[in-house]
């Protein structure tokens, strides 16, 4: 099949933009049906087909030809848009998203879509014989068949009255006209969606600019090290200096916000996950969402689907009870969940809140008891207790549910978090609900890091990873903290750099220990001085160093020098590894 | 080859000349002190900043165990890998020069001290005999990582 490539991406990209109107679409109709709402998803089943066939995608056209007439029937008010409907419809902007997805990928190859099309088919042939005249017969053989779960029966019959209704879209005799309003009626949706005109970029064009100005802004910084070797009197080149120092400023935050993209796509994301879990799991649920305009960097949006994805579906299955369960406890039968996100001048803070059954710390405790990660007669408070719900093997629910519970624990949500810099904690009522908060920041490449001296240079520690610092003498090698035994690692001793590097100090000088608590160790690592704290943007290192030991990545200090960020877990490790031999001893 | 192909930059490394395909060396960079990377072989330098990106120095001289002198302001040449840029550290940058077919001998019969795999060949210039570097293959296939132990 020859298709012309850009027509292709073209397309691929309109569509996945009307799918995500598409998606809207079907939660809204899942608050109550509404006719504009089903005339616009008629409009956007008819634009990509017309597009599907304009780049010869035959296959896909056929599909959406039947899409297309399944919500034709809904709008001549022929078929209800039954929960079943409504799912069947969510169904295929799934089924035509990944099949978008992999034309994106340039994989031509059409996916098995006569299956998918079966229910709908099954549909449209069993009231197309009913266009003249409608009979009950055969709305009630489309209610057993089709429609399993359908619980309206009822107004499927009353709604049979209605086909004399004239259709919102008789009037439309010639598909120029229907095309016509088609492109009219998208442009103003796109405008209402959003309030500014957008382009599209290449993600790798937008790097190249960043990286770009990366480099701009670094020079900035040396130039700006670099004045007070200028003559202070040369008031111009100051004053230009320092102008220019704040322009590079804003264009580096500037050009760091085009990779910035609203919550508002995974918050529907979010939104559908519920809806169709609620509908499977039989719980009424009523989700509301609050600071979807809030942005995040394109990777973090992308890397956080997953584990919020994760935490919602605990909050159904295991955390909202069954209305049957919530009437006995006197809490209205409609489960909430609340979704909210807020920027403040950290990051970005997410929370995910249910009116559920709450966390029981005693359960938590036993549970970790059993499963050894507890002494049976260990004090936890509640807090330490909630945190247990994130070690490796850890699952509350009492049975392994097909929607919760695959594999993929509280564990791995806490390690995706954690690999972008990311935190989560949880507060929890019984019979009152819990809430998840997941602190981000706004941008994965910075990091908040401490900065200190090894062999007189600069190195950087991320310092989510420091638990405490405190100051000793050089020649301690371990000493007693908050009453245990603190062992202190030269970490000279494990970066060791060739000799003309080396420097000696006197074992009596004061230095500092920066503490990391590491599978629940604490461990003290020695370095010579804290510089400071600072914001850092991590740099990739080059894939001939990038595997060096104990390095996490680069970065660029203010003075330009190139600086090292130290993996203290990495570095961790090395020193439990190594003196395992000496423990067993003792 | 074509013309561009059979150009080398000649250097000097201690008392030696080398050259190396023009096409592999992206640039000459001024010198910089390079910042220690901890654990690494003994002729890997350190780190320095590219406009931003972050390079490993080898220095040639350690590497083909000319002795080793500490900072002379020497220039460093930026070279292209498959696994990134990587700069070294030579003693001069001498001349861009042309080399044809029968000038170089592809199997010197004398030892040199650079192993055969990053050997392309010697070359004869007037009076001087310049040893050919592929500087790919050399730093493409170095391991700059400490062997663990030491």
């Amino acid at each position: 099949m020859e298709i012309d490539n850009e027509l292709l991406i073209s397309f691929c990209d309109e569509a996945m933009d009307v799918l995500i109107r598409w998606e809207r679409i079907c939660l809204d109709l899942a608050l109550g049906f509404n006719i504009d709402l089903v005339e616009e998803l008629f409009r956007i089943a008819h634009n990509i087909k017309g597009g599907s066939r304009a780049v010869q995608l035959f296959d896909f056209g056929n599909y959406l030809h039947q899409v297309e007439d399944v919500i034709n029937l809904i709008m001549d008010g022929k078929l209800d848009l039954s929960d079943p409907i409504q799912n069947e419809l969510l169904r295929s902007q799934k089924f035509m998203t990944d099949w978008v997805d992999r034309l994106k990928k340039g994989n031509l190859e059409s996916p098995d879509f006569m299956k998918q099309i079966q229910p709908l088919a099954l549909i449209v042939d069993l009231l197309k014989p009913a266009t003249s005249t409608p009979e009950k017969n055969q709305q009630h053989a489309l209610n057993r068949e089709s429609l399993a779960n359908s619980k309206s029966s009822g107004t499927a019959g009353q709604r049979g009255d209605l086909t004399e209704r004239p259709s919102p879209l008789s009037k439309v005799s010639s598909e120029a006209k229907l095309e016509k309003q088609n492109s009219n009626s998208v442009s103003a949706s796109k405008n209402s969606g959003s309030h500014n005109e957008t382009i599209r970029i290449s993600a790798q064009k937008l790097d190249h600019i960043l990286q770009t100005i990366g480099e701009l802004s670094i020079h900035q910084t040396i130039l700006f090290h670099g004045r007070s070797e200028v003559s202070a009197t040369n008031h111009v080149f100051h004053k230009s200096l320092q102008l220019s120092q704040k322009l590079t400023r804003d264009l580096y935050d500037k050009a760091l916000g085009l990779r910035m993209q609203p919550l508002e796509s995974l918050f529907q994301r979010l939104e559908r996950s519920t809806i169709e879990l609620s509908r499977s799991l039989q719980k009424p649920i009523q989700f509301s969402s609050e600071g979807s305009e809030v942005e995040l960097d394109k990777t973090v949006v992308e890397k956080i689907i997953d584990p919020l994805t994760h935490i919602l579906r605990n909050a159904i299955d295991h955390g909202i009870e069954t209305p049957e369960q919530r009437q006995l406890l006197n809490k209205s039968e409609v489960g909430r969940i609340e979704i909210s996100a807020k920027q403040d001048t950290f990051g970005v803070l997410i929370t995910i809140q249910d009116d559920g059954k709450g966390l029981d710390h005693e359960k938590i405790k036993a549970k970790a008891i059993e499963k050894n990660l507890l002494k049976p007669n260990q004090e936890i408070s509640t807090k330490e207790a909630f945190q247990l719900i994130f070690q490796p093997g850890f699952s509350t629910a009492e049975k392994v549910t097909e929607v919760s519970g695959r594999g993929v624990g509280m564990d791995v949500v806490r390690k995706v978090l954690e690999d972008i810099s990311g935190k989560i904690e949880i507060e929890s009522q019984v019979n009152q609900g819990t809430k998840f908060s997941i602190i981000l920041p706004t941008s994965v490449n910075i990091i908040e890091g401490m900065l200190v001296q090894l062999h007189g240079q600069t190195y950087v520690i991320p310092i989510s990873a420091v638990d405490e610092v405190i100051n000793v003498q050089g020649s301690e090698t371990r000493r007693i903290h908050h009453s245990a035994i603190l062992p202190i690692v030269d970490l000279r001793n494990l970066l060791q750099v060739n000799p003309e590097f080396r420097q000696t100090s006197t074992h009596d000088e004061a230095m500092s220990v920066v503490i990391c608590l590491h599978r629940g160790i604490q461990i003290g690592f020695l370095v010579e001085k804290i510089l400071g704290q600072h914001q850092v943007v991590i740099r990739p290192l080059n894939e001939n160093i990038e595997s060096s030991f104990g390095i996490l990545g680069g970065t660029i200090l203010g003075n330009g020098e190139p600086g090292l960020i130290l993996d203290l877990a990495v570095l961790s490790d090395f020193y439990l590894n190594r003196t395992q031999p000496l423990k067993e001893l003792a | 080859m074509t013309e561009s192909e059979n150009k080398f930059l000649v250097f000097s490394v201690g008392e030696d000349l080398y050259a190396s395909p023009l096409l592999s060396i992206r640039e000459v960079l001024e010198y910089q002190i390079p910042k220690p990377m901890p654990n690494m072989v003994h002729y890997f330098t350190g780190v320095i900043n590219v406009r931003g990106a972050i390079v490993g120095v080898i220095d040639l001289r350690t590497k083909f165990g000319h002795e080793a002198k500490n900072w002379p302001r020497t220039p460093f040449l930026l070279c292209d890998t498959a696994r990134g840029a990587i700069a070294t550290i030579v003693d001069s940058v001498d001349r861009v020069q042309t080399f044809t077919e029968e000038q170089i001998e592809r199997h010197p019969p004398v030892a040199t001290k650079i192993e055969q795999n990053y050997l392309i060949g010697v070359a004869k210039s007037s009076h001087e005999l310049i040893t050919l570097v592929d500087m790919e293959k050399l730093l493409n296939e170095q391991e700059y990582k400490k062997v663990s132990g030491e």
